[in-house]
Protein backbone atom coordinates (compact mmCIF):
# COMPACT_ATOMS: atom_id res chain seq x y z
CA UNK A 1 0.00 0.00 0.00
CA UNK A 2 1.32 3.33 -1.37
CA UNK A 3 1.90 6.08 1.72
CA UNK A 4 0.74 9.54 1.42
CA UNK A 5 3.37 10.90 -0.07
CA UNK A 6 3.64 8.36 -2.78
CA UNK A 7 -0.04 9.12 -3.04
CA UNK A 8 0.38 12.44 -3.58
CA UNK A 9 2.87 12.03 -5.78
CA UNK A 10 1.32 9.66 -8.26
CA UNK A 11 -1.15 11.82 -8.05
CA UNK A 12 0.94 14.86 -9.71
CA UNK A 13 2.02 13.13 -12.24
CA UNK A 14 -1.62 12.21 -13.20
CA UNK A 15 -2.25 15.49 -13.32
CA UNK A 16 0.88 16.77 -15.15
CA UNK A 17 0.26 14.28 -17.93
CA UNK A 18 -3.40 14.85 -18.40
CA UNK A 19 -3.93 17.97 -21.16
CA UNK A 20 -7.21 18.28 -19.87
CA UNK A 21 -6.39 19.00 -16.09
CA UNK A 22 -2.82 21.64 -17.64
CA UNK A 23 -5.67 22.97 -19.74
CA UNK A 24 -8.19 23.64 -16.38
CA UNK A 25 -5.05 24.65 -14.09
CA UNK A 26 -3.22 26.97 -16.86
CA UNK A 27 -3.17 30.24 -15.16
CA UNK A 28 -3.64 28.51 -11.59
CA UNK A 29 -1.01 29.39 -8.64
CA UNK A 30 -1.66 27.80 -5.49
CA UNK A 31 -0.56 25.78 -2.35
CA UNK A 32 -2.27 23.08 -2.03
CA UNK A 33 -1.73 22.04 2.15
CA UNK A 34 -2.43 18.46 2.69
CA UNK A 35 -2.92 17.65 6.52
CA UNK A 36 -3.29 14.00 7.66
CA UNK A 37 -5.31 14.49 11.37
CA UNK A 38 -4.82 11.80 12.72
CA UNK A 39 -1.07 10.85 11.71
CA UNK A 40 -0.08 14.90 11.86
CA UNK A 41 1.72 14.52 8.07
CA UNK A 42 2.01 17.49 5.76
CA UNK A 43 2.53 18.08 2.15
CA UNK A 44 2.15 21.03 -0.07
CA UNK A 45 1.53 20.54 -3.38
CA UNK A 46 2.63 23.66 -5.26
CA UNK A 47 0.77 24.48 -8.48
CA UNK A 48 1.91 26.75 -10.82
CA UNK A 49 2.07 26.92 -14.70
CA UNK A 50 -0.35 24.48 -15.76
CA UNK A 51 1.38 22.09 -13.46
CA UNK A 52 2.12 20.90 -9.52
CA UNK A 53 5.42 21.78 -9.66
CA UNK A 54 6.48 19.90 -6.65
CA UNK A 55 5.55 17.84 -3.66
CA UNK A 56 6.86 18.92 -0.20
CA UNK A 57 6.85 18.13 3.29
CA UNK A 58 5.49 20.89 5.86
CA UNK A 59 2.93 23.53 5.80
CA UNK A 60 4.49 25.90 3.14
CA UNK A 61 1.10 27.86 2.04
CA UNK A 62 1.11 31.28 2.83
CA UNK A 63 -1.41 33.81 0.55
CA UNK A 64 -2.73 31.43 -2.64
CA UNK A 65 -3.62 29.17 0.35
CA UNK A 66 -5.82 25.83 -0.26
CA UNK A 67 -5.98 23.54 2.81
CA UNK A 68 -7.12 20.22 2.85
CA UNK A 69 -7.44 17.49 5.96
CA UNK A 70 -8.78 15.02 7.02
CA UNK A 71 -8.29 11.06 8.26
CA UNK A 72 -4.31 9.54 5.98
CA UNK A 73 -6.37 7.08 4.51
CA UNK A 74 -9.40 9.63 3.46
CA UNK A 75 -6.90 11.94 1.92
CA UNK A 76 -5.22 8.72 -0.27
CA UNK A 77 -8.55 7.79 -1.72
CA UNK A 78 -9.72 11.08 -2.75
CA UNK A 79 -6.16 11.78 -4.37
CA UNK A 80 -5.69 8.24 -5.67
CA UNK A 81 -9.55 8.48 -7.10
CA UNK A 82 -10.80 6.24 -5.23
CA UNK A 83 -13.10 8.19 -2.97
CA UNK A 84 -16.30 11.14 -4.36
CA UNK A 85 -14.16 14.25 -2.64
CA UNK A 86 -17.64 16.13 -2.75
CA UNK A 87 -19.31 13.60 -1.06
CA UNK A 88 -16.54 13.50 1.43
CA UNK A 89 -16.43 17.28 1.88
CA UNK A 90 -20.30 17.72 2.14
CA UNK A 91 -20.16 14.84 4.94
CA UNK A 92 -17.58 16.83 6.92
CA UNK A 93 -14.71 13.89 6.48
CA UNK A 94 -12.99 16.13 4.23
CA UNK A 95 -12.22 19.78 5.13
CA UNK A 96 -11.30 22.07 2.41
CA UNK A 97 -10.67 25.75 3.30
CA UNK A 98 -10.00 28.46 0.87
CA UNK A 99 -11.44 30.23 -1.81
CA UNK A 100 -14.85 29.09 -3.77
CA UNK A 101 -13.93 29.17 -6.82
CA UNK A 102 -10.11 27.28 -5.67
CA UNK A 103 -12.82 24.92 -4.23
CA UNK A 104 -14.85 24.14 -7.45
CA UNK A 105 -11.46 23.69 -9.61
CA UNK A 106 -9.95 20.94 -7.32
CA UNK A 107 -13.29 19.18 -7.70
CA UNK A 108 -13.19 19.77 -11.45
CA UNK A 109 -9.49 18.19 -11.50
CA UNK A 110 -11.00 14.99 -9.57
CA UNK A 111 -14.40 15.01 -12.05
CA UNK A 112 -11.98 15.26 -15.10
CA UNK A 113 -8.96 12.59 -14.01
CA UNK A 114 -11.47 9.62 -12.16
CA UNK A 115 -15.02 10.98 -13.65
CA UNK A 116 -18.29 10.49 -11.69
CA UNK A 117 -16.91 8.18 -8.42
CA UNK A 118 -19.87 6.60 -6.57
CA UNK B 1 -6.71 42.20 11.64
CA UNK B 2 -5.99 42.26 8.33
CA UNK B 3 -7.77 39.02 7.42
CA UNK B 4 -10.69 40.28 10.42
CA UNK B 5 -11.62 42.89 7.71
CA UNK B 6 -11.52 41.11 4.98
CA UNK B 7 -14.08 38.46 6.20
CA UNK B 8 -16.23 41.47 8.11
CA UNK B 9 -16.29 42.75 4.41
CA UNK B 10 -17.56 39.69 3.39
CA UNK B 11 -20.09 38.92 5.94
CA UNK B 12 -21.34 42.64 5.14
CA UNK B 13 -21.21 42.52 1.36
CA UNK B 14 -23.29 39.12 1.40
CA UNK B 15 -25.98 41.07 3.16
CA UNK B 16 -26.33 44.42 2.36
CA UNK B 17 -28.39 44.53 -0.87
CA UNK B 18 -30.67 47.18 -2.68
CA UNK B 19 -33.77 46.05 -1.19
CA UNK B 20 -33.00 46.63 1.73
CA UNK B 21 -33.70 50.62 1.73
CA UNK B 22 -37.22 49.84 0.13
CA UNK B 23 -37.71 47.24 3.01
CA UNK B 24 -36.85 49.37 5.78
CA UNK B 25 -39.06 51.69 4.42
CA UNK B 26 -42.18 49.41 3.75
CA UNK B 27 -41.52 48.26 7.08
CA UNK B 28 -41.68 51.75 8.93
CA UNK B 29 -45.22 51.92 7.21
CA UNK B 30 -47.86 51.32 9.68
CA UNK B 31 -46.57 50.78 12.74
CA UNK B 32 -44.95 53.96 15.18
CA UNK B 33 -41.59 54.32 15.63
CA UNK B 34 -41.41 52.71 19.36
CA UNK B 35 -42.52 49.51 17.72
CA UNK B 36 -40.41 49.61 14.70
CA UNK B 37 -37.51 50.01 17.25
CA UNK B 38 -38.83 47.26 19.37
CA UNK B 39 -38.87 45.16 16.19
CA UNK B 40 -35.48 45.51 15.20
CA UNK B 41 -34.14 45.24 18.65
CA UNK B 42 -35.99 41.92 18.61
CA UNK B 43 -34.84 40.97 15.51
CA UNK B 44 -31.04 42.25 15.82
CA UNK B 45 -30.92 39.75 19.13
CA UNK B 46 -32.57 36.77 17.67
CA UNK B 47 -29.65 37.25 14.57
CA UNK B 48 -27.39 37.74 17.30
CA UNK B 49 -27.97 34.24 18.80
CA UNK B 50 -28.12 32.73 15.48
CA UNK B 51 -24.69 34.26 14.51
CA UNK B 52 -23.25 33.09 17.75
CA UNK B 53 -24.73 29.60 17.30
CA UNK B 54 -23.47 29.49 13.52
CA UNK B 55 -19.79 30.59 14.99
CA UNK B 56 -20.14 27.48 17.19
CA UNK B 57 -20.76 24.81 14.70
CA UNK B 58 -18.54 26.34 11.90
CA UNK B 59 -15.44 25.84 14.14
CA UNK B 60 -16.78 22.58 14.49
CA UNK B 61 -17.34 22.24 10.51
CA UNK B 62 -14.78 24.28 9.00
CA UNK B 63 -15.60 25.65 5.10
CA UNK B 64 -18.59 23.17 5.32
CA UNK B 65 -21.30 24.07 2.62
CA UNK B 66 -23.38 25.35 5.71
CA UNK B 67 -26.18 23.75 6.02
CA UNK B 68 -25.97 20.20 4.57
CA UNK B 69 -23.07 19.25 6.48
CA UNK B 70 -23.68 21.11 9.57
CA UNK B 71 -27.07 19.27 10.17
CA UNK B 72 -26.41 16.35 9.06
CA UNK B 73 -23.41 16.03 10.99
CA UNK B 74 -25.70 16.96 14.04
CA UNK B 75 -29.68 16.35 13.08
CA UNK B 76 -29.03 13.63 10.61
CA UNK B 77 -28.70 13.35 6.90
CA UNK B 78 -32.51 13.70 6.08
CA UNK B 79 -32.60 17.30 8.07
CA UNK B 80 -29.33 18.13 6.14
CA UNK B 81 -31.02 17.22 2.68
CA UNK B 82 -33.89 18.83 3.57
CA UNK B 83 -32.61 21.83 5.07
CA UNK B 84 -30.20 22.51 1.63
CA UNK B 85 -33.22 22.58 -0.89
CA UNK B 86 -35.55 24.86 1.14
CA UNK B 87 -31.99 26.91 1.36
CA UNK B 88 -31.99 26.80 -2.51
CA UNK B 89 -35.66 27.67 -2.96
CA UNK B 90 -34.65 31.18 -1.12
CA UNK B 91 -32.52 32.25 -3.69
CA UNK B 92 -34.64 32.40 -6.16
CA UNK B 93 -36.80 34.47 -4.10
CA UNK B 94 -34.28 36.62 -2.91
CA UNK B 95 -33.27 37.52 -6.73
CA UNK B 96 -36.90 38.49 -7.58
CA UNK B 97 -36.95 40.78 -4.74
CA UNK B 98 -33.74 42.23 -5.48
CA UNK B 99 -34.68 42.81 -9.13
CA UNK B 100 -37.92 44.42 -8.62
CA UNK B 101 -36.39 47.17 -6.30
CA UNK B 102 -33.34 47.42 -9.39
CA UNK B 103 -36.03 47.47 -11.97
CA UNK B 104 -38.16 50.13 -9.90
CA UNK B 105 -34.94 52.14 -9.66
CA UNK B 106 -33.88 51.84 -13.21
CA UNK B 107 -37.11 52.80 -14.49
CA UNK B 108 -37.64 56.14 -12.12
CA UNK B 109 -34.08 57.18 -13.09
CA UNK B 110 -35.12 57.44 -16.33
CA UNK B 111 -31.63 55.78 -18.40
CA UNK B 112 -33.50 55.40 -21.71
CA UNK B 113 -33.56 51.07 -21.41
CA UNK B 114 -36.99 49.43 -19.44
CA UNK B 115 -35.97 48.33 -16.01
CA UNK B 116 -36.65 44.96 -17.27
CA UNK B 117 -33.95 45.10 -19.72
CA UNK B 118 -31.10 46.24 -17.74
CA UNK B 119 -31.75 43.74 -14.95
CA UNK B 120 -31.94 40.81 -18.01
CA UNK B 121 -28.68 42.25 -19.07
CA UNK B 122 -27.61 41.85 -15.33
CA UNK B 123 -28.46 38.57 -15.17
CA UNK B 124 -26.74 37.41 -18.67
CA UNK B 125 -23.51 39.25 -17.38
CA UNK B 126 -23.31 38.02 -13.80
CA UNK B 127 -23.75 34.17 -15.84
CA UNK B 128 -20.95 34.65 -18.29
CA UNK B 129 -18.77 36.61 -15.73
CA UNK B 130 -19.50 33.46 -13.12
CA UNK B 131 -19.08 30.91 -16.27
CA UNK B 132 -15.66 32.31 -17.08
CA UNK B 133 -14.51 31.63 -13.92
CA UNK B 134 -13.91 35.55 -12.95
CA UNK B 135 -14.15 36.60 -9.59
CA UNK B 136 -13.41 39.66 -6.98
CA UNK B 137 -10.59 39.22 -4.84
CA UNK B 138 -11.48 39.58 -1.50
CA UNK B 139 -9.48 42.92 -1.38
CA UNK B 140 -11.79 44.12 -4.40
CA UNK B 141 -15.14 42.89 -2.67
CA UNK B 142 -13.62 44.85 0.68
CA UNK B 143 -13.43 47.98 -1.05
CA UNK B 144 -16.77 47.62 -2.82
CA UNK B 145 -18.22 46.74 0.30
CA UNK B 146 -16.62 49.70 2.16
CA UNK B 147 -17.44 52.16 -0.30
CA UNK B 148 -21.07 50.90 -0.22
CA UNK B 149 -21.27 51.03 3.60
CA UNK B 150 -19.84 54.55 3.37
CA UNK B 151 -22.37 56.04 0.72
CA UNK B 152 -25.31 54.18 2.64
CA UNK B 153 -24.63 56.49 6.01
CA UNK B 154 -23.67 59.12 3.74
CA UNK B 155 -27.29 59.22 2.11
CA UNK B 156 -28.47 59.45 5.25
CA UNK B 157 -27.12 62.69 6.79
CA UNK B 158 -27.30 65.13 3.96
CA UNK B 159 -29.70 67.78 4.03
CA UNK B 160 -33.07 66.91 3.73
CA UNK B 161 -35.53 68.08 1.16
CA UNK B 162 -39.10 66.23 1.85
CA UNK B 163 -40.84 68.26 -1.04
CA UNK B 164 -38.14 66.77 -3.73
CA UNK B 165 -38.81 63.23 -2.17
CA UNK B 166 -42.53 63.25 -2.35
CA UNK B 167 -42.63 63.84 -6.05
CA UNK B 168 -41.13 60.65 -6.69
CA UNK B 169 -43.36 58.23 -4.33
CA UNK B 170 -45.32 55.77 -4.98
CA UNK B 171 -47.07 53.06 -2.57
CA UNK B 172 -46.51 50.03 -1.79
CA UNK B 173 -46.81 47.00 0.20
CA UNK B 174 -48.03 47.38 4.30
CA UNK B 175 -46.00 44.78 6.17
CA UNK B 176 -47.76 45.89 9.46
CA UNK B 177 -47.34 44.48 12.75
CA UNK B 178 -44.68 43.95 14.53
CA UNK B 179 -43.90 40.08 13.50
CA UNK B 180 -44.08 41.28 9.84
CA UNK B 181 -41.21 43.43 10.90
CA UNK B 182 -39.09 41.61 12.79
CA UNK B 183 -39.36 39.27 10.02
CA UNK B 184 -38.44 41.47 7.15
CA UNK B 185 -35.42 43.16 9.47
CA UNK B 186 -34.36 39.69 9.51
CA UNK B 187 -34.39 39.60 6.15
CA UNK B 188 -32.31 42.54 6.36
CA UNK B 189 -29.30 40.70 7.77
CA UNK B 190 -29.69 37.36 6.14
CA UNK B 191 -26.33 36.58 4.26
CA UNK B 192 -23.82 36.89 7.01
CA UNK B 193 -23.51 33.82 7.39
CA UNK B 194 -22.48 32.91 4.24
CA UNK B 195 -18.78 34.20 5.05
CA UNK B 196 -18.25 30.81 7.11
CA UNK B 197 -17.10 29.44 3.12
CA UNK B 198 -14.12 31.79 3.01
CA UNK B 199 -11.72 30.91 6.04
CA UNK B 200 -8.72 29.69 5.33
CA UNK B 201 -7.26 28.21 8.45
CA UNK B 202 -9.42 25.85 11.26
CA UNK B 203 -7.33 28.52 13.57
CA UNK B 204 -9.83 31.84 11.64
CA UNK B 205 -13.02 29.58 12.83
CA UNK B 206 -12.09 30.13 16.66
CA UNK B 207 -11.40 33.55 16.88
CA UNK B 208 -11.78 35.49 13.29
CA UNK B 209 -14.70 34.43 11.91
CA UNK B 210 -16.90 34.94 14.90
CA UNK B 211 -15.67 38.04 15.61
CA UNK B 212 -16.26 38.85 11.99
CA UNK B 213 -20.21 37.82 11.84
CA UNK B 214 -20.22 40.15 15.09
CA UNK B 215 -18.87 43.18 13.46
CA UNK B 216 -20.49 42.30 10.50
CA UNK B 217 -23.78 42.27 11.99
CA UNK B 218 -23.28 45.65 14.26
CA UNK B 219 -22.06 47.64 10.85
CA UNK B 220 -25.44 46.37 9.25
CA UNK B 221 -27.44 47.65 12.40
CA UNK B 222 -25.78 50.83 12.42
CA UNK B 223 -25.95 51.43 8.17
CA UNK B 224 -30.06 50.04 8.61
CA UNK B 225 -30.50 52.41 11.76
CA UNK B 226 -29.12 54.94 10.33
CA UNK B 227 -31.12 55.29 7.04
CA UNK B 228 -34.34 54.05 8.93
CA UNK B 229 -34.29 57.03 11.59
CA UNK B 230 -33.49 59.43 8.34
CA UNK B 231 -35.98 57.87 6.67
CA UNK B 232 -38.58 58.47 9.59
CA UNK B 233 -37.34 61.82 9.82
CA UNK B 234 -38.19 62.32 6.03
CA UNK B 235 -41.71 60.20 6.31
CA UNK B 236 -41.43 60.43 2.58
CA UNK B 237 -44.02 57.67 1.95
CA UNK B 238 -43.73 53.91 1.28
CA UNK B 239 -41.82 53.94 -1.98
CA UNK B 240 -40.97 50.85 -4.04
CA UNK B 241 -37.84 52.71 -4.92
CA UNK B 242 -37.29 54.10 -1.52
CA UNK B 243 -33.64 54.91 -2.33
CA UNK B 244 -34.29 56.79 -5.18
CA UNK B 245 -37.34 58.91 -3.65
CA UNK B 246 -34.55 59.18 -0.22
CA UNK B 247 -31.55 60.43 -2.47
CA UNK B 248 -33.49 62.92 -4.38
CA UNK B 249 -34.84 64.35 -1.42
CA UNK B 250 -31.12 65.27 0.12
CA UNK B 251 -29.39 65.63 -3.15
CA UNK B 252 -31.70 66.83 -5.68
CA UNK B 253 -31.08 65.52 -9.34
CA UNK B 254 -27.70 64.16 -8.57
CA UNK B 255 -29.47 61.68 -6.01
CA UNK B 256 -30.65 60.34 -8.63
CA UNK B 257 -27.30 58.70 -10.33
CA UNK B 258 -26.28 58.58 -6.33
CA UNK B 259 -29.54 55.57 -5.75
CA UNK B 260 -28.57 54.06 -9.58
CA UNK B 261 -24.93 53.60 -8.56
CA UNK B 262 -25.40 52.26 -4.57
CA UNK B 263 -28.75 50.84 -6.07
CA UNK B 264 -26.52 48.35 -8.72
CA UNK B 265 -23.40 47.88 -6.77
CA UNK B 266 -25.91 46.61 -4.17
CA UNK B 267 -27.78 44.64 -6.12
CA UNK B 268 -25.01 42.93 -8.73
CA UNK B 269 -23.24 42.22 -5.24
CA UNK B 270 -26.14 40.14 -3.84
CA UNK B 271 -27.25 38.41 -6.88
CA UNK B 272 -23.59 37.70 -7.56
CA UNK B 273 -23.08 35.67 -4.12
CA UNK B 274 -26.56 34.26 -4.48
CA UNK B 275 -25.75 32.55 -7.95
CA UNK B 276 -22.22 31.79 -7.58
CA UNK B 277 -22.95 29.99 -3.85
CA UNK B 278 -26.55 28.44 -4.81
CA UNK B 279 -24.74 27.14 -7.94
CA UNK B 280 -22.11 25.33 -5.92
CA UNK B 281 -24.21 23.98 -3.89
CA UNK B 282 -26.09 22.72 -6.37
CA UNK B 283 -23.38 21.42 -8.04
CA UNK B 284 -22.20 19.04 -4.98
CA UNK B 285 -25.82 18.38 -3.93
CA UNK B 286 -25.58 16.71 -7.71
CA UNK B 287 -22.23 15.31 -7.75
CA UNK B 288 -23.43 13.18 -4.43
CA UNK B 289 -26.52 11.87 -6.14
CA UNK B 290 -28.76 13.92 -3.87
CA UNK B 291 -29.90 15.94 -7.45
CA UNK B 292 -29.93 14.80 -11.31
CA UNK B 293 -26.48 14.54 -12.13
CA UNK B 294 -26.25 17.06 -15.39
CA UNK B 295 -25.90 19.47 -12.77
CA UNK B 296 -22.21 18.42 -11.89
CA UNK B 297 -21.33 19.09 -15.35
CA UNK B 298 -17.91 21.21 -15.39
CA UNK B 299 -16.60 23.37 -18.33
CA UNK B 300 -13.23 21.76 -18.32
CA UNK B 301 -11.04 24.93 -19.66
CA UNK B 302 -12.66 26.94 -16.85
CA UNK B 303 -13.60 24.62 -14.15
CA UNK B 304 -16.84 26.06 -13.59
CA UNK B 305 -20.30 23.81 -12.73
CA UNK B 306 -21.79 25.77 -16.20
CA UNK B 307 -25.40 23.78 -16.16
CA UNK B 308 -25.76 24.67 -12.07
CA UNK B 309 -25.15 28.21 -12.93
CA UNK B 310 -27.00 28.50 -15.87
CA UNK B 311 -29.93 26.33 -14.46
CA UNK B 312 -30.21 29.11 -11.62
CA UNK B 313 -30.06 31.61 -13.63
CA UNK B 314 -32.84 30.74 -15.67
CA UNK B 315 -34.82 29.65 -12.34
CA UNK B 316 -34.16 32.96 -10.58
CA UNK B 317 -34.63 35.01 -14.07
CA UNK B 318 -38.05 33.35 -14.47
CA UNK B 319 -38.71 34.49 -10.40
CA UNK B 320 -37.34 37.76 -10.86
CA UNK B 321 -39.76 38.30 -13.95
CA UNK B 322 -42.91 36.81 -12.17
CA UNK B 323 -41.97 39.09 -9.01
CA UNK B 324 -41.46 41.58 -10.99
CA UNK B 325 -44.72 41.73 -13.51
CA UNK B 326 -46.93 41.03 -10.67
CA UNK B 327 -45.47 43.21 -8.09
CA UNK B 328 -45.49 40.48 -5.77
CA UNK B 329 -41.07 40.94 -4.85
CA UNK B 330 -42.32 42.20 -1.42
CA UNK B 331 -44.38 39.41 -0.57
CA UNK B 332 -41.26 36.70 -1.74
CA UNK B 333 -39.39 39.38 0.83
CA UNK B 334 -41.63 37.77 3.68
CA UNK B 335 -41.59 34.38 2.00
CA UNK B 336 -37.68 34.22 1.97
CA UNK B 337 -37.91 35.57 5.46
CA UNK B 338 -40.15 32.77 6.81
CA UNK B 339 -37.98 29.45 5.10
CA UNK B 340 -34.41 31.37 5.95
CA UNK B 341 -35.98 31.43 9.61
CA UNK B 342 -37.21 27.63 9.65
CA UNK B 343 -33.27 27.08 8.25
CA UNK B 344 -32.26 28.98 11.07
CA UNK B 345 -34.35 27.55 14.25
CA UNK B 346 -32.63 23.93 12.63
CA UNK B 347 -29.17 25.29 13.06
CA UNK B 348 -30.01 26.97 16.47
CA UNK B 349 -31.21 23.07 17.35
CA UNK B 350 -27.80 21.96 16.10
CA UNK B 351 -26.29 24.45 18.02
CA UNK B 352 -28.03 23.36 20.84
CA UNK B 353 -27.50 19.44 20.34
CA UNK B 354 -23.72 19.88 19.37
CA UNK B 355 -23.11 21.64 23.10
CA UNK B 356 -25.41 18.68 24.70
CA UNK B 357 -22.92 16.28 23.76
CA UNK B 358 -20.13 18.40 24.61
CA UNK B 359 -18.78 18.33 21.46
CA UNK B 360 -18.24 22.00 20.65
CA UNK B 361 -14.60 22.13 19.28
CA UNK B 362 -12.97 25.78 18.54
CA UNK B 363 -14.82 28.34 19.30
CA UNK B 364 -18.19 28.42 21.98
CA UNK B 365 -19.99 32.08 22.75
CA UNK B 366 -21.04 32.74 25.93
CA UNK B 367 -24.70 32.41 25.07
CA UNK B 368 -26.68 29.25 27.35
CA UNK B 369 -27.29 26.25 25.56
CA UNK B 370 -30.99 27.21 26.46
CA UNK B 371 -30.90 30.20 25.21
CA UNK B 372 -30.63 28.68 21.08
CA UNK B 373 -33.47 26.18 22.04
CA UNK B 374 -35.71 29.53 23.28
CA UNK B 375 -34.62 31.95 20.10
CA UNK B 376 -35.79 28.79 17.85
CA UNK B 377 -38.90 28.61 19.61
CA UNK B 378 -39.07 32.69 18.93
CA UNK B 379 -38.42 31.77 15.29
CA UNK B 380 -41.24 29.56 14.83
CA UNK B 381 -43.41 31.68 16.67
CA UNK B 382 -42.07 34.81 14.38
CA UNK B 383 -42.97 32.57 11.22
CA UNK B 384 -46.91 31.68 12.49
CA UNK B 385 -47.54 35.13 13.27
CA UNK B 386 -46.75 36.21 9.99
CA UNK B 387 -48.32 33.81 8.56
CA UNK B 388 -51.17 34.41 10.23
CA UNK B 389 -51.14 37.43 8.21
CA UNK B 390 -49.96 37.10 5.37
CA UNK B 391 -52.29 34.80 2.84
CA UNK B 392 -49.82 34.52 -0.10
CA UNK B 393 -46.92 34.17 1.55
CA UNK B 394 -49.21 31.03 3.36
CA UNK B 395 -49.70 29.18 -0.04
CA UNK B 396 -45.94 30.16 -0.75
CA UNK B 397 -43.78 28.48 2.62
CA UNK B 398 -46.42 25.35 2.23
CA UNK B 399 -45.33 25.13 -1.74
CA UNK B 400 -41.59 24.94 -0.89
CA UNK B 401 -41.94 22.91 1.98
CA UNK B 402 -43.92 20.16 0.37
CA UNK B 403 -41.13 20.38 -2.57
CA UNK B 404 -38.32 20.41 -0.42
CA UNK B 405 -39.90 16.83 1.95
CA UNK B 406 -40.66 15.78 -1.35
CA UNK B 407 -37.14 15.64 -3.27
CA UNK B 408 -36.07 14.43 0.42
CA UNK B 409 -38.41 11.42 0.07
CA UNK B 410 -37.40 10.84 -3.57
CA UNK B 411 -33.49 10.94 -2.57
CA UNK B 412 -33.82 9.15 0.50
CA UNK B 413 -31.91 5.87 -0.31
CA UNK B 414 -29.30 8.24 -1.27
CA UNK B 415 -29.27 9.88 1.91
CA UNK B 416 -29.77 7.11 4.11
CA UNK B 417 -26.09 6.31 2.98
CA UNK B 418 -25.07 10.07 4.16
CA UNK B 419 -22.43 9.40 6.93
CA UNK B 420 -22.77 12.09 9.92
CA UNK B 421 -19.56 12.48 10.71
CA UNK B 422 -17.73 14.14 13.22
Amino acid sequence: MQNLQQTLERFRSRVNEDLRVKSLIRNWRRMIVVKADDTGEVFTLRVDAGAITRVEPGDHGEDELILLSGDEQLIRGVFAGERNPAKEYLDGALTVLGDEADKMKLDAISVVLWGEIP
Amino acid sequence: MKRRMLLTSVAVGMALSSSCYSLIADSLTGVSLAEWLAAFVLAFGVVLVVAGAIAELASRFPGAIGVRTILAGTLGPRVGLFASYLYLLVIPAVASVESYCLVRLIDAVGLGISGGHAVALVFVTLLAVNCLGYALSLRAQFVMTVLLVVASLGVSSGPASPVAARAVLEHGTRLGSVASTSIIVIFLFMGFEWVTASGRRKEEYRRDMPLAMFVALGVLAVVYLAFAWSYWLLRPGVPASALLAYCVGRFGSLGRWLALTIGSFAAASTLNAGLLGGARMLYVLAREGALPSVLSRVWVRRGTPVVALASLCLVSGIAAYVGTITGAALELAVLAAVVECCVYALLLLAAFKNRQHGAAEGFRSRLPRGSFAVVAALLVAICVLVLGDQVKVIRGVTFAGLLAISLTLLKLPRAGRIRASA
